[in-house]
């Protein structure tokens, strides 16, 4: 019965997707400005080395955070919640799913998920099997239950970003690193439909759980193989979407009335001091060389007009409004070349006659290496401007350029002077910037490497305010915590927020409307590959 | 025959200096396989999945560089050149096999084009010399040769493909060409094809111009020419007959030379064009410090240019007699 | 001749390549190193606005972060310069090294590196720099021109190494071995020496490469992009956009830059290659066709071949070489006539000329060359061709290279013939084999090629095709002198015998005398470019006319007799680039009258029937007390400058007198 069942539905879903194949009546095209690889669709391979539409088009999700405003958007869960003692979280399942296979969605395939990825630790690349998470089990078909050891609120990002698989086709799936998963078997709104160097196609899902959307009929995404080329496209009209960062959105936006961009931030670019060395262990140096900086300049130099300069408290601006009080944004240290002067005379380190400042023993300071990754024109260009402030002082720097591996190696064991890097963890509030950032757990002896804690900062405020964030979901008492790290950060000045890193959202709106957008933010401007992608595929409407 | 043997033992010999090459200079960067791979996640690992990775990549337990050196030969010798990291867990030899097509056809017959054409002008230039269009001709191919290759590209991507919009500015096909071989599915393939093939056949024209063109000079001072004009034989026996075989003859020793210079033009070339072949893929494969594609289109390319400097020595041998005898 | 010496660099710098060549690199060098005076902007400096347009406080307008790009291009010449000049000159030494131990040192040494070179060579370059290059990012200019370098020395240690290996064979450097010098003086004062012009060349062809290089490597990014060079120009502008932004300028300049930049040296590097190989040059000067010079209208003859008055010269920049002057000779049907004179004296350039095969810068300045009739030199090209081989035909030297290496010598027996219309095959084969039998070789011959065959056979050949159309005229010019005397003497007989059966006339040229005189009909000597004596054969021998046709006589040991003295003749031909007055034998002549003979212009006079010679001696105008002093004079001329060989002071008289 089931069996015949599964055959007419899979003749039929065949047969619709061939007349599908034939005519889509609309197709949402996507540009590309690199070019992709195999065909892989496993969802747990790096985003770089499976398919775009995999975990945007194809799989999806318990839940979406918006990684902007940490709006929470149910997808495959529909509702969770934590225990008193915030050590359990429970999910409910949505009903009514199926996979594209014609099974049915339930608890158990979700369950199935997380302790695959305990089977499999190579797939756990968040580290959800060591932030506490002690046990998922499905007590039925639509309840999800995970355990913890010790409370770890902001894990459910990590949780509510799992792609979701079906368990009837990976439990025979013994080499998940290496699974290329040739016909993904998925819940979500498009299945896979054709695939070459050029072009990759989907089709829309006809037996998707929700009933009237997606709108089109499919989605494409072409290759380009540079920013140039892809941009083009975009001008051209030939393609809606394209995740490009070109130097110049809002030439871009100018030059036609379908041309919009939206490049919320969702990062900062720092300039990590490596707070074991002298002088950078002295805070009052470290704030003096703040002031000398010009953010603005070092933004607009940089990126010509796309990107600001960071928020000097380093909180992203969509996230301003909740978690930075204005109170605290006073204190945030500004633009004042005389001041930093004034500043690091007073710390003790005088200027000589020639203008070279001069270290405590009186001795010349020694030219400080700005560490960068080799060939970033971005960074290098940022050290570039720094590197002329900090000499309006008297202090000297020059550029270090690196490869991958000695960058991250320097910044991660500490053997550099400043570096620029991003925020080594960044999410829908600034606990994931401030945790990755300041934690001793994330930091190391020198030598060692740490995971993401790199200028080896900690401050016992801030240790105790990141564990009361992260054992409490109210949200009083985070804020209460929150306030209390910034301000110690500002005071303390264990880094320079340079400037903002943004998404690179571009659109040509000739043919659909419902794109997201600052006006309607409802996903977080994330690439075309990402979960966050799923929901403007999904809103996207012809004209 | 010892003249065939000598070239396959050289044959052999620079495959494996190649291939020792291939090992040796990557494991000189500073910076691991490991770290590389890290890279993919933006440095936000939990070690114990790095572990993980290390193991699933295959490239923890890599043992003394000297074990490695000889499982990389052995390896090698299957044709197993592992699997690709930045397009984990896509065997390299698949990548490889989608690209190697695109720069064949593109390297192949453009050098082979340019080669005809060069080799034609430059007959016209030398044996027609002191006529001012054979005498322009040396001048300006020196210039052509000694324009770099990816700024001409730039230049003809500005004008015809970005300006006059006559060619596409990227890729090999249009994203929905149609099945393969199909008359569409041509037309798309030869308009992508046109500007980057465009470029190649002209900065290379120039080098087999001026040889050729040498060649000819030396070869209209011979004895043997002279004699053939005193036979009174027609011009056109003489060009073909006389002149051009015998000033063929040291173009095709540095064919093979040329070709390794047209190879390298062209991965940049490819690199301006994002043309999918090989050179395409060796630059990503640097840029992303994806070791084992970077050896296996290294090696491949070297094997390429080998087996193509041995096929012009098997000609060299049906075309020179002298060699045939190891008279040479 | 591959030696960069002063007169070698004279002749370079007057060619218009070197000049353009160096005019280019100079006014790069100069740009580079003047950049502070030319802008006053640091090429760093991120003062200004991004992309600005070309204005006059910008030429170039700016780049995509506010840099002003006309200081970059400026800045930017002196590290492009830099990589160029000293990557070329590491990779230049490396050639220079590694070629010349190769072929110094010989054996295994040379087998190695030429393994290694060959190695090098078929690696390509770019794939093996760019996978080396992940050394150079952000490493400075350093390892990027010493990876280039580590490239690119293998092209040029290969030139190096063949020719160090010809040098190594020649006379001066095995005296210098052989005399005790160190190798390292042999080297460094004999080898090196003789290659600079090689080495030039090379380090240009190597400075082309490096520029090239790291142009290509920069634009990629692989190397260090926060130096300011040509090539990190360009690879800036990709990355940021520039034709996006219609900033097409700051492409277009840095890639002309280098573009001229490469072929400055490429210029350079062909002038410099034309200076050792001086073929490959502009051609030189076409001299006036003076073939169809209607004013000189051959004089009825019924001789078979009539050269009459014939002026041939070689035009160069520094004036014309008369090499040929005011010949006057005749062929009759039949017979064989030898022209004799040592090197030098014109004859290979009388007859390549009579037959209209000179190359410029050889022409022909006047005269009449008549074959049955009709002036050779007046006929167009097509009709040459026709008549070419048919009429007449032509053995040249026995050199290495008269047959056509890669064919068969079947093919180049047949295709005389298919020249002038014989196309059937069972002919042309009987034809040939026919030929081989007349000249005595066997038939087999046919099918091999002519590396294959000895020098003997292969001369045999050429005579076989010479008569494949059994022409009336056969000129041979030296055809046995690079034999051995056995094989000349089976050679000269099948000639003769050949030629006495099908009634071939024969113009037999060679300064070999002894010969001519006892196989031609007549005999015509020449010297410094004149026909000083024409006779028949046995009358030359017994009755010389002309002092110099004595004394040449007088050179010859008889096979029979006692042995005598012999005596040379002192002194050498006159430079024919030089105006000569009167008789050319003047200065060397031990019968001159001064005051006639070199004043005089010189005539023909007659002595007997069928016998003239150019002597002054047998002038009726000069009065015969004059003639019969000096006839009979016995006093050897002034010692000429440089160390005579023995002098016979036995007798002036002609040879038969002594007997």
């Amino acid at each position: 019965m089931k069996y015949n069942v599964l055959t007419l539905s899979v003749m039929l879903l065949a047969s619709a997707s061939v007349s599908l194949a034939q005519n889509p009546k609309s197709t949402f095209t996507v540009v590309r400005s690199d070019q992709w690889g195999a065909q892989n669709f496993n969802p747990f391979s790096p985003a770089s080395q499976h398919l775009l539409p995999t975990n945007s088009a194809i799989y999806e999700t318990l839940f979406f955070v918006n990684s902007i405003d940490g709006k929470v958007t149910p997808v495959l869960g529909t509702k969770y919640t934590w225990s008193k003692d915030n050590k359990t979280l429970t999910v409910t399942t949505r009903g009514g799913v199926k996979w594209n296979d014609g099974q049915t969605f339930d608890a158990t395939d979700a369950a199935f998920t997380f302790n695959y990825l305990k089977q499999y630790p190579a797939l756990d690349t968040t580290g959800l099997w060591k932030s506490g998470l002690t046990s998922v089990t499905a007590p039925n078909a639509s309840t999800v239950v995970f355990n913890f050891n010790a409370a770890n609120t902001p894990v459910f990002v990590y949780i509510a970003n799992t792609p979701i698989v079906p368990q009837h086709v990976w439990k025979d799936v013994k080499d998940p690193a290496t699974f290329t998963n040739a016909k993904p078997v998925a819940t979500g709104p498009f299945v896979f439909d054709s695939y070459s160097q050029q072009a990759l196609r989907v089709l829309k899902n006809p037996n998707y759980w929700m009933k009237s959307q997606p709108y089109i009929d499919a989605v494409v995404w072409v290759s380009t193989s540079s920013n140039d080329a892809a941009l083009l496209k975009l001008l051209s009209g030939d393609v809606d979407y394209g995740y490009v960062g070109i130097s110049d959105p809002k030439g871009f936006a100018a030059k036609g009335p379908n041309n919009a961009y939206w490049w919320p931030t969702n990062n900062i670019n720092f300039l990590y001091f490596n707070t074991v060395k002298a002088p950078f262990n002295d805070a009052a140096f470290r704030r003096a060389v703040a002031q000398a900086i010009d953010t603005k300049q070092v933004a607009s130099k940089a990126y010509i007009s796309a990107v600001p300069a960071a928020n000097a408290a380093s909180i992203f601006p969509a996230q301003q409004s909740t978690w930075l009080p204005a109170s605290l944004k006073a204190q945030a240290p500004t633009f004042n070349v005389a001041a930093a002067d004034k500043a690091l005379t007073a710390a003790g380190y005088k200027k000589n006659a020639q203008g070279v400042r001069l270290g405590k023993d009186g001795q010349p300071l020694p030219t400080y290496k700005i560490l960068v990754g080799a060939g970033w024109t971005d960074f290098i260009t940022m050290a570039q401007v720094v590197g002329d402030n900090l000499k309006k002082v008297g202090i000297n720097t020059s550029i270090d350029q690196q490869a991958w591996g000695s960058y991250s190696g320097g910044l991660q064991t500490g053997t550099y002077d400043m570096g620029i890097s991003w925020g080594w963890g960044n999410g829908s509030n600034p606990y994931y910037t401030f945790n990755a950032a300041f934690s001793p757990d994330l930091s190391a002896p020198v030598g060692k490497s740490a995971p993401s804690n790199l200028s080896r900062y900690t401050n016992p405020t801030i240790t105790a305010a990141l564990k009361s964030f992260s054992t409490t979901s109210d949200p009083a008492a985070q804020k209460k915590a929150m306030s209390a790290i910034i301000a110690t950060v500002l005071k303390e000045t264990p880094w320079v927020p340079l400037t903002d890193r943004t998404q690179f959202s571009l659109f040509n709106t000739s043919r659909f409307t419902g794109f997201p957008s600052a006006q309607n933010p409802y996903n977080d401007a994330s690439p075309d590959d990402t979960a966050g992608a799923r929901l403007m595929y999904l809103n996207v409407k012809p004209k | 025959m010892p003249y065939l043997l000598r070239k396959v033992v050289i044959l052999v010999f620079t495959l494996w200096v190649a291939a020792t090459l291939n090992f040796v200079l990557p494991r000189l960067v500073p910076g691991d396989p490991v770290s590389v791979m890290l890279a993919k996640y933006q440095g936000r690992l939990d070690p114990s999945a790095v572990d993980a990775l290390k193991i699933a990549y295959g490239l923890n337990d890599l043992g003394s560089p000297v074990s490695q050196y000889f499982s990389y030969l052995g390896r090698l010798l299957h044709g197993d050149f592992g699997r690709s990291i930045s397009l984990f867990p896509t065997p390299v030899t698949d990548v490889i096999g989608q690209a190697l097509p695109y720069t064949l056809g593109l390297v192949g017959i453009t050098t082979i084009l340019s080669f005809v054409i060069g080799t034609a002008l430059g007959l016209y230039s030398g044996w027609r010399r002191g006529q001012t269009g054979a005498d322009a001709l040396t001048p300006v191919s020196l210039f052509l040769s000694s324009m770099p290759y990816f700024w001409f590209a730039l230049v003809m991507l500005y004008v015809f493909a970005f300006q006059l919009k006559w060619f596409p500015l990227s890729g090999a096909l249009d994203p929905f060409p149609g099945a393969a071989f199909t008359a569409g599915w041509w037309s798309s393939l030869l308009r992508h094809a046109a500007l980057p093939a465009f470029t190649i056949l002209v900065t290379s024209v120039g080098g087999w111009l001026i040889t050729m063109r040498n060649n000819v000079v030396s070869v209209a001072s011979e004895d043997y020419l002279a004699f053939a004009r005193a036979k009174g034989l027609t011009e056109r026996r003489i060009l073909s007959r006389y002149v051009l075989r015998n000033a063929l003859l040291p173009s095709f020793t540095s064919f093979g030379m040329a070709l390794g210079f047209v190879v390298g033009g062209s991965i940049l070339t490819e690199i301006v064009f994002s043309y999918p072949g090989l050179g395409f893929y060796l630059y990503q494969a640097v840029v992303g410090l994806d070791y084992p594609l970077m050896q296996a289109i290294f090696f491949i390319i070297a094997l390429a240019v080998l087996l193509a400097n041995f096929a012009v020595d098997l000609i060299n041998v049906l075309l020179d007699p002298r060699v045939r005898e190891g008279r040479a | 001749m591959n030696a960069l010496n002063l007169g070698g660099l004279r002749r370079l710098f007057s060619q218009p390549r070197t000049v353009i060549g160096a005019g280019i690199l100079i006014v790069l060098l100069l740009m580079g190193l003047f950049a502070p005076l030319l802008t006053r902007y640091d090429p760093n400096s991120l003062e200004f606005d991004s992309f600005l347009p070309l204005s006059v406080k910008h030429p170039l307008g700016t780049t995509a972060i506010g840099q002003d790009i006309f200081a970059q291009l400026l800045y930017g010449a002196r590290l492009t310069l830099l990589v160029g000049a000293v990557a070329g000159l590491i990779a230049t030494v490396l050639s220079v090294a590694l070629g010349l131990t190769a072929a110094y040192l010989g054996g295994w040494v040379d087998e190695a590196i030429n393994a290694l070179i060959n190695v090098f060579l078929v690696l390509p370059g770019l794939p093996l720099v760019i996978i080396a290059s992940a050394f150079l990012r952000g490493g400075g200019i350093w390892p990027v021109i010493l990876v280039i370098s580590f490239t690119g020395w293998a092209w040029g240690a290969r030139v190096l190494r063949s020719q160090a290996l010809a040098l190594r064979e020649r006379d001066f450097v095995q005296a210098a071995v052989a005399s005790g010098e160190s190798s390292g003086r042999v080297i460094f004062m004999e080898i090196l020496p003789n290659m600079s012009g090689l080495i030039a060349a090379n380090f240009f062809g190597a400075a082309l490469y490096a520029v090239l290089s790291e142009a290509g490597l920069s634009f990629i990014g692989v190397g260090d992009v926060s130096l300011v060079t040509w090539g990190t120009m360009l690879y800036w502008a990709q990355a940021k956009g520039a034709l996006l932004q219609g900033a097409w300028w700051w492409i277009a300049t840095p890639g002309l830059g280098i573009a001229l930049l490469g072929t400055s040296f490429a210029l350079l590097n062909f002038a410099i290659d034309e200076l050792g190989n001086p073929r490959l040059g502009r051609a030189p000067a076409k001299p006036p066709r003076q073939g169809r010079v209607p004013a000189s209208t051959p004089a009825p003859s019924d001789a078979l071949l009539s050269v009459q008055h014939l002026e041939v010269g070689y035009v160069t920049r520094a004036g014309t070489v008369r090499a040929v002057r005011n010949v006057s000779l005749e062929v009759n049907p039949g017979e064989f006539v030898g022209l004799a004179g040592e090197s030098g004296c014109g004859k290979s350039t009388l007859a390549f000329a009579a037959t209209r095969l000179l190359d410029p810068p050889g022409a022909v300045l006047g005269g009449t060359v008549a074959l049955n009739g009709r002036d050779l030199l007046a006929l167009s090209p097509e009709e040459l061709r026709q008549v070419r081989w048919k009429e007449f035909s032509l053995v040249f030297q026995a050199s290495m290279n008269v047959l056509n290496p890669v064919l068969k010598v079947r093919e180049q027996v047949y295709d005389a013939m298919q020249a002038h219309g014989i196309h059937d095959k069972k002919v042309l084969e009987a034809r040939a084999e026919e030929l081989f039998r007349l000249v005595g070789i066997r038939e087999s011959a046919l099918d091999a090629y002519p590396h294959q065959l000895s020098g003997g056979m292969k001369q045999r050949v050429v005579i076989a095709i010479a008569l494949a159309l059994e022409p009336r005229l056969i000129v041979m010019d030296e055809p046995t002198t690079a034999l051995d005397v056995v094989v000349q003497r089976q050679i000269l007989q099948e000639i003769s015998e050949v030629r006495r059966r099908l009634g071939i006339a024969v113009v037999f040229i060679t300064h070999d005398l002894s010969l001519l005189v006892e196989m031609s009909d007549r005999i015509a000597i020449m010297y410094a470019g004149e026909v000083v004596e024409q006779a028949p054969a046995h009358e030359l021998y017994r009755q010389p006319a002309h002092p110099y046709t004595q004394q040449l006589m007088q050179a010859f040991p008889p096979m029979t007799g006692p042995r005598e003295r012999r005596s040379g003749i002192p002194g050498r031909p006159p430079a024919l680039s030089e105006q000569l007055t009167g008789c050319p034998f003047f200065a060397r002549c031990a019968k001159r009258m001064p005051g006639i003979c070199d004043v005089k212009p010189l005539e023909t006079f007659t002595v007997s029937e069928a016998h003239t010679v150019a002597c002054f001696l047998y002038d009726p105008a000069v009065p015969l007390a004059t003639r019969t002093l000096a006839l009979n004079a016995g006093t050897p001329p002034p010692a000429p400058a440089h160390p005579a060989t023995e002098v016979n002071l036995e007798s002036a008289l002609p040879y038969s007198q002594t007997n």
